[in-house]
C-alpha cells in the first residue's frame, strides 16, 4: 500500500461517510481470511460508493477482498495480501421483484434467507441451496458458484443468473437479476437405508426410472454402514405421492428399508446436506465426476477414519469432510489421481488456513490456464482483487 | 504470403479437393439464412482438428481472417465473410464420437446436425434438449456459437445450459478443452464465455453435451382465440400461475393463413391467434398442469381448447407450427424474419406495437414465435422487386427492435448479433459492457482474426456486402 491505513481510511471516509469505514480491532478480527487480518473494513452503501471505494483503493495500491456474508471465505488459496475487506452487507435491497416474469433484481449483499422471505409473499423462491443461507449473500453465492443438491432440477447458479451488474466483469458484483421458480405445492423426502451395494443398485434403478427427483443424496457417517439414500421430490401433491410409491417399490427391490421423513426430519436432513461443504474446523474435499462413476470412486476412496461422506448423485459431486490434519491433506494427490482417471477433478473446497499452505487447493491446473491468466490480467492488471486466492494463485 | 502461395499451402494441409476458390464452387458459401451476401475468396473444408489447427496457424502467418461456418442456417449473417479471408467449413467434422447414457453425455464434432444427436439416442429414451426450429439442418457448432434455443427452451434452457465443455482451436492453432465432461471445472468459466461468442474467439472442434431422458407423459393443447390480446394475456397468466410448459408457441392470423394455404393442418382461418401449450413430465404432473392451462385459456376467452387425443394429432399440430415459416411463400415472394425479446408480461403491449408498425410501414407482418419466452419472430412479408421495399422492411425490423428495448427486452432472443444487429448492440450495452467484452476478445483473438466485423459495433470495411433475401430450403421452420 502506498498509504498508511489511517490515510486510506480518511480518504474513504471523506467520500463514503464515516460509518462506511472501520479500523476497529474487533471488527477487523471478524474479517480475517485464512488468518490474515485486513487493515480496514469498508462497507459501501450504494453502487456508486463501491465504485468510489475501488478507485481509492486502486490509487493506494491496496488489495481488496470482497466479502458478502463471509460464509465462504475458507475457499481458495490463502490470499497473498489482505489490505481492505469490502463488505457488501449494506447493499441488501430488493430492487424489483417481477413476479409475473418470475425474475428478481437485487443488490448483491442481500442474504438468501432475506430474499426468500420477500419472495414467499408471491409463492416464489430462488432455487439456490448454498450453505448457511441466513448469512450467505446472493452475490457471494454467484461469485463462488455455490451449487446445491437441487441443481439438477432447477439449474446451476450460472443457469439461474440472468444478468450481473458488476464493476468490471471480474470485479465486484453489485446487482443481479435472477430467475425464480414457483414454490412447489408439496415437498417430501424418502430415505432408503442399506448396504453400500444395495444403495448403488437402488440409485442405478432410480435413474433408469422416469421419476424426476429434485435431489438424490447418498451419505454415511465415518465410513460405517448403513448407507442411506435421501430422495427429495417436489411438485403437485399427486406427483409427489406417486414418487413416494415408486420409491418404496424400488427400495424393496434393492432390499433396502424405506422411510418417509416427517416435516421436521426433512428440514433437519436438508439443512445438514446444504451446510455440509462449509463446516467449521474440517477439511472438505469436493470431487466432481460423471455421475455413474460415483459409487466406484467411493468404493476405492472409502474406509478413511474420521471422514464423513455426502454425495450428490444427480450432479456427480462427492463431499468428504475430514479431520483438519496434515494426514488429511496428504490424501489430496490420491484423490486427484482417482478423479482424473474418471474424467473428473478434485479440490480442497475449504480448510483452515494453516493447512492450505504450499500447494494449490484447486487441484490440477486447468488446460486453459494461460487464457485465464490473460483474462485476469485484462481485468485486474495490478492483481489487487482477491490476490492469489483463485486458480493458479491468480 | 500471396494468394497463390496461401492456396497452395492450404491444399497441402487439407488436400486439393477441399480448397474451393472458383466462383461456381464458392457461391454456395456467399450467404447464410440472412439477407447478407459476400462472395468468399477461399473456402476450406478440413477433415479433422489437426487440419483445423494447421489452417488457423497458416491464416495467422498470412494475416487473413477466418470465418467459421457450420450449416449456414444462421439468420444474422454470422457465417458471411464480411472482410474476406478464409471461410472455414466444419461440415466434414461430423462424427458423434461418444455416447454415454449412464452419465447422460455425448461428445460430438461441430458439424454434427442437431437433430442427429437426438436421433442417435432416441431409441434408448433420451434426447438433446435445445431444438432450434432449424434442427434438421443446423450444426451443433453453429448452435454453440449462437447459443441457440428452440420451442423447448422454455422448460429446458438454451444451448449454454446443455454444454459441459468444448474443444477449441485458438488463434495460435493451439487445441484446448474449455470445461470438460463434468461441470464446475476450476477456474473462470471459459466454456460459458465461448458459448454464444459467434465464432469470434476461436473454432469449436468438439462439444460435450448433456443428454436428457424423455419424459413419461406429454400433453399438447391447442387454444384458439378471437382476440390477440386474450391470447397474449393467456401466456402471461400461464407462467404467472406457476405452470412451466415445455413449449408455449403462438401463431397469429396471418401465419395461420399461410399454413392453411400451404400444407393445411386445420387451424381455423378466422381465428386471431392460436397457442400450442405442451406439458411434459410424470403423468400426474401433466394431467393437472394441462387442466390448469385449459382453465386459464378459457378464463381468457378462448373460443376452443383442444387436447391432442393421440400422438398423431400432436404431430399434426406441430407440423402446422413447423411448416409456418416455409408457408410464408404462399403470402408474398419474400419475407424477413426478425428476432427480439420482451419480458413475457409485456407481450400484449408488444403485439399491439407490432400491429402499429405493420400499419405505419404498410407491410404485412406474420407472427409465429416462442411466446412463453417472450421471444418474438415477426416475419415481414414483401416483394424484393418493388423498388425501395427492402429498405422499408429493414426500417420496420429496426422499429420492432427499438420497441423491444423500450419494453425492457433485448434485440436478439436466439439468432445472434452477427452482421445484422451489430449496429444495434449499443442500444443494449453501455461502453463499459462493450469494453469488458472487447477485453475478453483481446485475450482470445488479439489480431481480430476470427470472424471480424461481427458482433462488435465496428463498421464493416472492405468487403462488398449485398442484400438479398435468403432461399431457405423446404422443411425448415422457425
Ligand atoms: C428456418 C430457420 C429456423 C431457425 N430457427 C431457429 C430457432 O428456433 N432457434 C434458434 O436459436 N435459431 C434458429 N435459427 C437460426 C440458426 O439455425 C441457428 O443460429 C443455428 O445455430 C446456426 O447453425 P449453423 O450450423 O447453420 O451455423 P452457421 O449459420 O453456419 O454459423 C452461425 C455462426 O456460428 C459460427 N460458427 C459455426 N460453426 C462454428 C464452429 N465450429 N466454431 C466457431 N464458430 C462457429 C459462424 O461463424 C457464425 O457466426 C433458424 C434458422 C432458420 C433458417
Amino acid at each position: 500500500m502506498k498509504l498508511t491505513p489511517d490515510q486510506l481510511a480518511q480518504r474513504l471516509a471523506a467520500e463514503l461517510g464515516l460509518d462506511a469505514v472501520s479500523l476497529d480491532a474487533d471488527r477487523l478480527a471478524t474479517h480475517k481470511i485464512d488468518d490474515k487480518q485486513p487493515v480496514l473494513v469498508c462497507t459501501p452503501g450504494t453502487r456508486d460508493q463501491v465504485s468510489a471505494a475501488l478507485r481509492l483503493c486502486a490509487d493506494a495500491a491496496a488489495s481488496v477482498i470482497p466479502w458478502g456474508g463471509g460464509t465462504a471465505m475458507a475457499l481458495g488459496n490463502p490470499p497473498r495480501r489482505v489490505d481492505v475487506v469490502l463488505n457488501t452487507g449494506r447493499l441488501n435491497g430488493v430492487i424489483e421483484h417481477d413476479h409475473a416474469n418470475l425474475t428478481v433484481t437485487v443488490e448483491s449483499g442481500i442474504s438468501l434467507t432475506a430474499l426468500q422471505q420477500r419472495l414467499a409473499d408471491q409463492r416464489q423462491f430462488g432455487p439456490f441451496d448454498p450453505p448457511f443461507p441466513e448469512r450467505s449473500s446472493v452475490g457471494g453465492i454467484v461469485a463462488a458458484n455455490l451449487n446445491g443438491p437441487r441443481r439438477g432440477c432447477y439449474g446451476s447458479v450460472r443457469d439461474l443468473v440472468i444478468g450481473i451488474g458488476s464493476l468490471g466483469t471480474l470485479g465486484i458484483i453489485t446487482e443481479l437479476t435472477l430467475r425464480l421458480v414457483p414454490l412447489p405445492e408439496s415437498v417430501s423426502t424418502v430415505v432408503a437405508a442399506g448396504t453400500f451395494s444395495q444403495a448403488e443398485q437402488f440409485i442405478r434403478e432410480l435413474f433408469r426410472s422416469r421419476l424426476l427427483p429434485t435431489a438424490v443424496i447418498l451419505s454415511n457417517e465415518r465410513a460405517h454402514e448403513p448407507w442411506s439414500v435421501a430422495i427429495r421430490s417436489e411438485g403437485f401433491e399427486e406427483s409427489v405421492a406417486r414418487c413416494r410409491r415408486d420409491l418404496d417399490t424400488l427400495a424393496v427391490q434393492a432390499g433396502m428399508s424405506a422411510q418417509l421423513l416427517s416435516a421436521g426430519e426433512h428440514e433437519e436432513l436438508w439443512r445438514a446436506v446444504r451446510d455440509f461443504p462449509l463446516q467449521d474446523k474440517r477439511l472438505i474435499y469436493r470431487i466432481t465426476l460423471p455421475r455413474a462413476e460415483i459409487c466406484d470412486f467411493l468404493h476405492r476412496a472409502q474406509n478413511w477414519p474420521d471422514t464423513e461422506t455426502t454425495t450428490d448423485n444427480v450432479n456427480g459431486t462427492i463431499w468428504l469432510a475430514c479431520a483438519p490434519t496434515k494426514a488429511s491433506v496428504q490424501r489430496f494427490s490420491d484423490l486427484a489421481t482417482l478423479a482424473r482417471a474418471r474424467r473428473g477433478h478434485a479440490m480442497i473446497f475449504a480448510a483452515p488456513g494453516d493447512l492450505k499452505q504450499g500447494f494449490e487447493v484447486w487441484g490440477d491446473s486447468p488446460p486453459a490456464f494461460s487464457l485465464m491468466r490473460d483474462v485476469k490480467h485484462q481485468f485486474d492488471p495490478r492483481g489487487l482483487l482477491n490476490p492469489g486466492r483463485f486458480v493458479g494463485s491468480l | 504470403m500471396n494468394r497463390e502461395d496461401l492456396i497452395g499451402e492450404l491444399k497441402n494441409i487439407v488436400g486439393d479437393r477441399f480448397v474451393l476458390v472458383e466462383k461456381e464452387d464458392v457461391i454456395v458459401y456467399e450467404q447464410d439464412g440472412s439477407i447478407f451476401q459476400v462472395m468468399p475468396e477461399i473456402v476450406v473444408l478440413p477433415g479433422d482438428v489437426e487440419q483445423v489447427s494447421a489452417v488457423v496457424k497458416l491464416a495467422k502467418q498470412a494475416a487473413v481472417p477466418i470465418v467459421p461456418r457450420g450449416s449456414g442456417t444462421g439468420l444474422a449473417g454470422g457465417a458471411v465473410p464480411a472482410e474476406g479471408g478464409i471461410v472455414l467449413s466444419l461440415a466434414r467434422l461430423n462424427r458423434i464420437l461418444k455416447i454415454d447414457l449412464e452419465n447422460r453425455i455425448a461428445i460430438v464434432e461441430p458439424g454434427v446436425i442437431n437433430l442427429d444427436v437426438t436421433k442417435a439416442v432416441a431409441k434408448d429414451g433420451f434426447f438433446y434438449a435445445p431444438d432450434p426450429s432449424s434442427q434438421a439442418a443446423c450444426s451443433i457448432g453453429g448452435n454453440v456459437a449462437n447459443n441457440s434455443g428452440g420451442p423447448h427452451t422454455l422448460a429446458y434452457g438454451v444451448t449454454t445450459n446443455h454444454v459441459l465443455g468444448v474443444e477449441a482451436v485458438l488463434d495460435d492453432g493451439v487445441i484446448v478443452w474449455l470445461g470438460g465432461e463434468v461441470p464446475d471445472t476450476p477456474g473462470y468459466d471459459l466454456c460459458g464465455v465461448f458459448v454464444g461468442s459467434e465464432g469470434t474467439l476461436g473454432v469449436v472442434t468438439k462439444v460435450a453435451v448433456k443428454l436428457m431422458q424423455t419424459r413419461e407423459s406429454v400433453r399438447t393443447l391447442l387454444a384458439i382465440f378471437d382476440e390477440m390480446d386474450n391470447a397474449t394475456q393467456t401466456v402471461v397468466d400461464i407462467t404467472a400461475a406457476g405452470i412451466i410448459p415445455a413449449a408455449l408457441e403462438m401463431m397469429d392470423r396471418t401465419t395461420i393463413e399461410a399454413i392453411e394455404r400451404g400444407a393445411p393442418v386445420g387451424f381455423p382461418r378466422d381465428a386471431e391467434a392460436v397457442l400450442i401449450v405442451e406439458i411434459e413430465g410424470l403423468t400426474e404432473h401433466t394431467d393437472r398442469s394441462a387442466s390448469l392451462a385449459r382453465a386459464i385459456c378459457q378464463r381468457n376467452g378462448a373460443r376452443e381448447v383442444k387436447l391432442a387425443a393421440d400422438e398423431a394429432e400432436r404431430q399434426r399440430l406441430w407440423k402446422g407450427r413447423k411448416g409456418a415459416f416455409g408457408a410464408m411463400g404462399t403470402l408474398a415472394p419474400n419475407y424477413y424474419v426478425q428476432d427480439g425479446v420482451v419480458p413475457r408480461s409485456k407481450l400484449p403491449e408488444m403485439m399491439r406495437r407490432i400491429a402499429a408498425i405493420s400499419k405505419q410501414f404498410n407491410l404485412r407482418i406474420a407472427n409465429v414465435f416462442h411466446a412463453g419466452d417472450g421471444n418474438l419472430h415477426p416475419n415481414i412479408l414483401f416483394d424484393m422487386r418493388a423498388p425501395g421495399e427492402l429498405d422499408r422492411v429493414i426500417e420496420a425490423g429496426a422499429a420492432t427492435l427499438r420497441a423491444c428495448i423500450e419494453l425492457g427486452g433485448s434485440i436478439t432472443g436466439e439468432h445472434g448479433v452477427g452482421l445484422e444487429k451489430k449496429a444495434y448492440i449499443g442500444l443494449l450495452f453501455n461502453e463499459a459492457d462493450l469494453e469488458a467484452m472487447a477485453r475478453v476478445r483481446r485475450v482470445f483473438d488479439p489480431d481480430n482474426r476470427f470472424n471480424p466485423a461481427k458482433l462488435f459495433p465496428t463498421p464493416a470495411s472492405c468487403g462488398e456486402i449485398r442484400l438479398q433475401p435468403a432461399q431457405i430450403p423446404a422443411g425448415l421452420w422457425i
